[in-house]
């Protein structure tokens, strides 16, 4: 990969893709033309303007914890509590559960090489 | 020949890193030191370069990095605690879960891109031990014990939060767990946010408080929140614990059985509170004794090993000296996290690759002094660069000189050799002055530390003078055990004094070693010997030889909310910002008086957050 | 990492874990696209 594109993926990549992804909404929202003129002058600025591409990027972060919170709260209550129940039924650890005794016993130690 | 292997410890607290030698500790260094962030988590970077560095080795010569925990039995807990309390407890699972699927899933990955990232070599194998084996392994290993049992308990591993083994020379057998969310140190930790501490680094003042109170509440926690159950082990009652759910470590509950809510930070400490200090203290005790009993009857074993979190609480490590049923006890002095270090080398060395272990009589622990050190001429470089006054000493003229000091009731920051490594100060970077005055206390409290004035300070002290001044019998090397003042040395209270309560029986004089006597008569001992300190030894025999007495106050050099100091210039710095009257490093010593006046704002305390 | 998840389902014995990890993989892939990444607007747009 040359020294060059790696240069140009850092600064500009990310508003390209931003101004594309953005047009292909905005189009598939109003399916006119009306508000990509707006869109260009974006591309334009950030194009030219460090602190403007800085600015799109905290803004992308910013759409992605939004995101992230979504899709998570969605994905909690769909898949995630259903499958809770689930578990409580049939496969709850005894930890959870009433017991005369918490001693659990152990024998052996893992293997090293792997994290579990 | 890769001769070294490489502990660490990162991503939850207290990260820290431990360079072995042929299965020998030859260096450990918690990363807070360095960065200056109290208990910081992050990569221990700067510990592993120093370690390295400090050996002129390279990771070429390291056979293999062990991380202290198994992220992905961990990640196992997180989920069926999620699965358990859902569909509730969604706050807490988006705050976890996505730092667990971008990062700690790829830990791996991750561990090895920031080895890469050091430039220090081609990147080992990596290892992984399990959070309690680090634990147990920390606690047996370096212990004086060829054959002993060992306990750990802390707030929680993987899914153990309590855990028992059996040690034999070499070797370390588990025997049973006890397993989340029953665990004794998340619960000394929810009645300390509950208090108002901040959790990890509140119990150790929870620890302090109570003394003050009266164990009156503690039949309502056992009836209501610690279930003890007849063959030893405990179960938490979870209608009063948020944790498993929430953010928050109690429940509403929690508040509505004391019949008062939680106190908030800044608030001021009521008898009240003193009262669920003193109780659960009790309920901590009465927990952790029948576990060690239970053990012994399982082991035969005549001596324990104690690390985990809760193995820093050192009234119940007293506790448990009189009254578990062993004949002697040992216990990591980095018993927290940052000690799994530790533990996942010894681990690692001992357990998968055989490595022989030779018992050290005393222990394998080197005075837990084993971090970074500074010769003179790097000392003597930085006061000059700075354009500090000061005297360059013989050792025995600096000895001298520091024990007259100390006789004038000035409070010396010493600065000696190697770090320690553990949460206390062992007298290579601490704070001492005299025992004896009565306002010292509080002068301590207020000048230096600017910190609560219900602390106690605790004393250093020479072993063999030990047991004519505090009833205990064996010595305490590392602060990990309290003991009480002698009777004769106590002084009677007058009768107004006697019905005093809570932070006014603190100015009240009790012992002829007032700094460090608590209001139960009772002090976090650390007594020395030349073996393991001989600088400080030295210094307390000429101090003796001054005074009759070889107790001093021993707290850490630091200022409040702020980490140990490591370097030369830490410590200066702590030096100018407080009323610390004179500054020992090495053999070097800088007086306030000999200072041009501070330029320096007072703002520092808004540098570090308080704890 | 997921011959590392099939590895620990199969020591474990969790295998009704596998319905909960894969639907995790799937929404998770979503997440691990960080937002520095040149490439994720493509992926925000669809959600």
């Amino acid at each position: 990969m040359s020294l060059s594109w790696i240069r140009f993926r850092n600064r500009h990549l990310l508003t390209i893709n931003f101004s594309l992804a953005a047009a292909l909404v905005l189009y598939g929202i109003r399916r006119d033309f009306a508000w990509h003129l707006l869109l260009v002058v974006w591309l334009l600025l950030a194009l030219r303007f460090e602190r403007m591409a800085k600015f799109q990027q905290l803004l992308l972060v910013r759409v992605g914890r939004i995101n992230s919170t979504l899709i998570l709260t969605l994905f909690y209550f769909l898949f995630f509590a259903p499958y809770g129940l689930l578990y409580r039924c049939f496969f709850r650890k005894p930890a959870f559960q009433q017991r005369a005794s918490t001693f659990e016993e152990k024998r052996k130690i893992g293997s090293f090489d792997r994290p579990f | 020949m890769a001769s070294y292997l490489l502990g660490i410890s990162c991503y939850y607290h207290d990260s820290a890193a431990v360079l072995l030698e042929d299965g020998i500790v030859v260096g450990a260094v918690q990363e807070e030191r360095f960065t200056r962030k109290k208990h910081d988590a992050s990569f221990p970077a700067r510990s592993i370069s120093y370690l390295l560095r400090e050996r002129g080795v390279t990771l070429r010569e390291v056979r293999a990095v062990v991380y202290y925990e198994k992220p992905f039995l961990t990640f196992e807990r997180l989920i069926e605690t999620h699965l358990e309390a859902s569909p509730f407890g969604l706050r807490s699972f988006l705050a976890s879960m996505p730092t667990w699927m971008k990062e700690k899933l790829f830990l791996e990955r991750l561990l090895k891109r920031e080895l890469a990232q050091l430039g220090a070599g081609p990147v080992p194998e990596l290892k992984f031990s399990e959070h309690h084996l680090s634990h147990a392994s920390s606690a047996f290993f370096p212990s004086p014990f060829a054959d002993a049992a060992v306990l750990c308990a802390d707030g929680v591993g993987e899914w153990a939060t309590t855990s028992a083994w059996r040690g034999q020379g070499a070797d370390l057998t588990p025997l049973w767990e006890i397993h989340f969310p029953h665990s004794l140190g998340l619960f000394y930790s929810t009645l300390t946010a509950y208090l108002g501490f901040k959790v990890n680094s509140g119990e150790y003042k929870v620890m302090g408080l109570a003394p003050y109170g009266k164990p009156r509440f503690a039949d309502r926690m056992l009836e209501n929140l610690l279930q003890l159950n007849s063959d030893g082990s405990f179960a938490l009652n979870l209608r009063y614990f948020a944790f498993t759910k929430e953010l928050q470590m109690f429940s509403p509950a929690l508040e509505d059985l004391f019949g008062r809510r939680a106190r908030r930070p800044e608030e001021l400490l009521e008898p009240f509170h003193m009262d669920v200090a003193a109780s659960l203290q009790l309920v901590l005790e009465r927990a952790l004794i029948p576990l060690a009993r239970e053990l012994r009857r399982q082991t035969s074993a005549t001596r324990l090993c104690l690390a985990g979190g809760v193995a820093l609480n050192c009234v119940a490590n007293s506790k448990l000296l009189l009254e578990s049923g062993f004949e002697d006890l040992w216990i990591q002095p980095s018993a927290g996290d940052a000690g799994g270090a530790l533990g996942a080398a010894l681990a690692y060395y001992h357990l998968a690759e055989k490595g022989e272990r030779r018992v050290c009589h005393g222990d394998a622990q080197k005075g837990s002094y084993l971090g970074p050190s500074f010769k003179a001429v790097e000392i003597e470089s930085f006061l000059r660069k700075n354009n500090v006054p000061f005297q360059k000493l013989t050792q025995e003229d600096m000895l001298s000189e520091t024990s007259r000091y100390l006789d004038e009731g000035k409070i010396i920051g010493w600065f000696q050799g190697r770090m320690e490594f553990g949460p206390r100060a062992l007298g290579h970077r601490s704070i001492l002055a005299d025992a004896r005055g009565a306002e010292l206390q509080k002068t301590l409290n207020l000048k230096i530390k600017f910190r609560e004035s219900f602390r106690p300070f605790a004393p250093v002290v020479l072993a063999e003078d030990a047991p004519e001044i505090f009833e205990f019998d064996r010595p305490s090397p590392y602060m990990l055990f309290v003991a009480a003042v002698r009777p004769e040395l106590r002084v009677p209270l007058a009768p107004a004094d006697r019905t005093k309560f809570g932070i006014d029986q603190l100015n009240v004089v009790r012992s002829t070693y007032p700094a460090i006597t608590h209001v139960d008569y009772s002090a976090r001992l650390q007594t020395v010997s030349r073996d393991r300190n001989p600088i400080l030894a030295q210094l307390l025999e000429v101090y003796r030889q001054r005074t009759q007495s070889s107790v001093l106050v021993n707290t850490s050099f630091n200022v409040r909310g702020e980490p140990i100091v490591c370097t030369p210039e830490d410590a200066y710095r702590c030096f100018r910002r407080t009323e610390i009257d004179v500054l020992v490093l090495e053999n070097f010593i800088v007086t306030k008086e000999s200072l041009p006046p501070s330029n320096q704002s007072e703002d520092w305390r808004s540098e570090f957050e308080l704890d | 990492m997921f011959t590392h998840l099939w590895a620990y389902l199969r020591e474990r014995k969790k295998f009704w874990l596998l319905p909960i990890i894969a639907a995790f993989v799937v929404f998770g892939g979503l997440l691990l696209v960080s937002p520095t990444n040149p490439y994720s607007p493509f992926i925000y747009t669809f959600f």
